[in-house]
């Protein structure tokens, strides 16, 4: 089956390959996949797309840990106390709808021009998902389980451990996955913003020069690091859960 | 007074935005004697359930109180309507989940577990999950994780809803042999008139809302009752079921 996966690509990169040799001009707009891959070749060789892309893959999985972290945790805090969470909602929802670019010049004042910079803004792009997903997860679940629990003579500690955990396990997992393509935009943000390393760097010098070829071998490193990154969680998935369900 | 769980002025009130204050009991009365079974039988909407919460817990009395017996330890055990069994866990696990919170450390064993799936015709499947088990089998599940972790005090919402008749007066007979050896108290809320006579040694008829009692009948099946084929033989048997029928008929 992954050689039939393989074949769509390879008919669109032909195609696109003979139209822009047949007419020389659309060089400029849309660039070409065997100048595509000349760079590749190139800058994997002389060592510094290697060193862009670990960079802002560290970043993004920095932050992406960070803020999924950070975000249950507080989802499940609120859970606790629904007045607290109706109070807190409105601050929750006005900054995690605030544009993460809008943000971006900000934390660059705030954390430097550094790295430490790009992973609080991957980690402020994640946080909201995480958070909302975990908050969800935990008050969806069905009052009845939770009267069970209580004839049981259950504490919230169990409660929690028995039946919440377990069943807001696939809330936050779902959120793992939406979190993948923020925490690379917010990591590549930052270094469009400001940054002397990184794809993001690589994109805004590029598009500077106009060498779309460039621009595009950087995208396609970013659909590259976002499809390991899925690799990543879906084989974690089953392993999660499976922790969740039977140790807590 | 004081080997009864005594109900005493009994009112409990829903209050929704929509459509105001619903009384469900009016000034109940009621005695559940300690060590002994009893059926309720009454109207759907009647309130059944809600009492059952109400002695499990879950609910507060609007007004009057529910007095448990000092000696007996609040152990209560309830099987709800739903069987509520967790979809991440299979059907065994689903079983221990009550011994696990309550931390029986001496039920929680496997063997022990494994004969009460073999007792109630659940060996093969008890590794399964509840989405691959039938309403018949998850509702089985439900009671042997009621039972499971030994209450003194069972309260049983319609437990056999699901069943086939033999695996029912299977269950029925399961159930008696471990109220009889733990000297537990049963009240159980049901539909079927047979299986209130069959069980019971009170039934309790409760009338439309706001309910009240509208009578109660000992049972004193004169045969032995843990011999079900010779309780459903006997005449005494019919005399019950007809006379708990008429009171409820007449009500229709």
């Amino acid at each position: 089956m992954p050689i039939y996966r393989v074949l769509p690509l390879s008919f669109l990169l032909l195609l696109w390959e003979i139209a822009v040799r047949l007419n020389n001009k659309w060089i400029f707009f849309f660039g070409m996949p065997s100048k595509i891959e000349t760079y590749f070749v190139i800058k994997m060789l002389n060592g510094t797309l290697p060193v862009d892309f670990a960079i802002t893959f560290f970043e993004a999985a920095t932050g992406f840990i960070m803020g999924n972290l950070f975000g249950i945790l507080l989802g499940i805090t609120l859970w606790q106390s629904r007045n607290i969470f109706l109070i807190a909602r409105p601050y929750i929802i006005a900054l995690g709808s605030a544009p993460i670019f809008a943000l971006a010049p900000l934390f660059i004042i705030w954390f430097g021009t550094g790295i430490f910079s790009k992973i609080m803004i991957a980690t402020f792009s994640t946080f909201f998902v995480a958070l909302f997903q975990a908050h969800t997860g935990a008050s969806e679940v069905k009052d009845e389980y939770i009267s069970l629990m209580q004839t049981f003579g259950a504490t919230k500690n169990q409660i929690f451990r028995k039946i919440i955990a377990p069943s807001s396990i696939v809330w936050v997992v779902s959120a793992f996955r939406m979190n993948v393509s923020f925490a690379i935009l917010g990591a590549f943000i930052g270094e469009f913003i400001s940054s002397n390393k990184g794809l993001g760097h690589l994109i805004l010098v590029a598009s500077g020069l106009f060498d779309i070829s460039l621009v595009l071998c950087g995208i396609f490193m970013l659909m590259l690091m976002a499809l390991i990154f899925n690799y990543i969680i879906s084989i974690s998935e089953a392993p999660l859960k499976k922790i969740v369900v039977k140790y807590l | 007074m004081n080997n009864c769980i005594s109900i005493n002025n009994l009112d409990k009130v829903f209050s929704s935005k929509d459509s105001g204050s619903v009384h469900v009991f009016e000034d109940l009365n009621l005695l559940f004697p300690m060590g002994k079974i009893t059926s309720i039988l009454g109207p759907s909407g009647c309130g059944k359930t809600t009492l059952l919460n109400l002695l499990a817990g879950l609910a507060k009395p609007t007004r009057g109180t529910i007095v448990f017996p000092e000696s007996c330890q609040l152990s209560v055990g309830y099987m709800m309507q739903e069987d509520l069994l967790l979809p991440w866990r299979t059907l065994k696990e689903n079983a221990q989940l009550g011994a696990e919170v309550t931390k029986n450390k001496s039920t929680l064993q496997g063997k022990e577990l494994k004969k009460n799936f073999t007792d109630f015709d659940l060996a093969k499947t008890m590794n399964n999950y509840p989405d691959a088990a039938s309403g018949g089998m998850k509702q089985r599940t439900a009671l042997i994780r009621t039972l499971f972790y030994s209450p003194k005090i069972l309260l049983l919402d319609e437990p056999f809803s699901n069943l086939d008749f033999e695996t029912k007066l299977k269950i029925q007979e399961y159930l008696l042999k471990y109220q009889f050896e733990k000297k537990a108290t049963i009240i159980l809320v049901t539909h079927d008139i047979q299986d209130a006579v069959a069980l019971s040694d009170k039934v309790i008829i409760l009338s439309k809302r706001p309910t009240r009692v509208k009578k109660i009948i000992d049972i004193k099946l004169s045969i032995h009752k843990r011999n079900f084929a010779t309780a459903y033989k006997s005449n005494d048997f019919k005399k019950y079921f007809l006379e708990i029928w008429n009171e409820i008929s007449t009500k229709l």
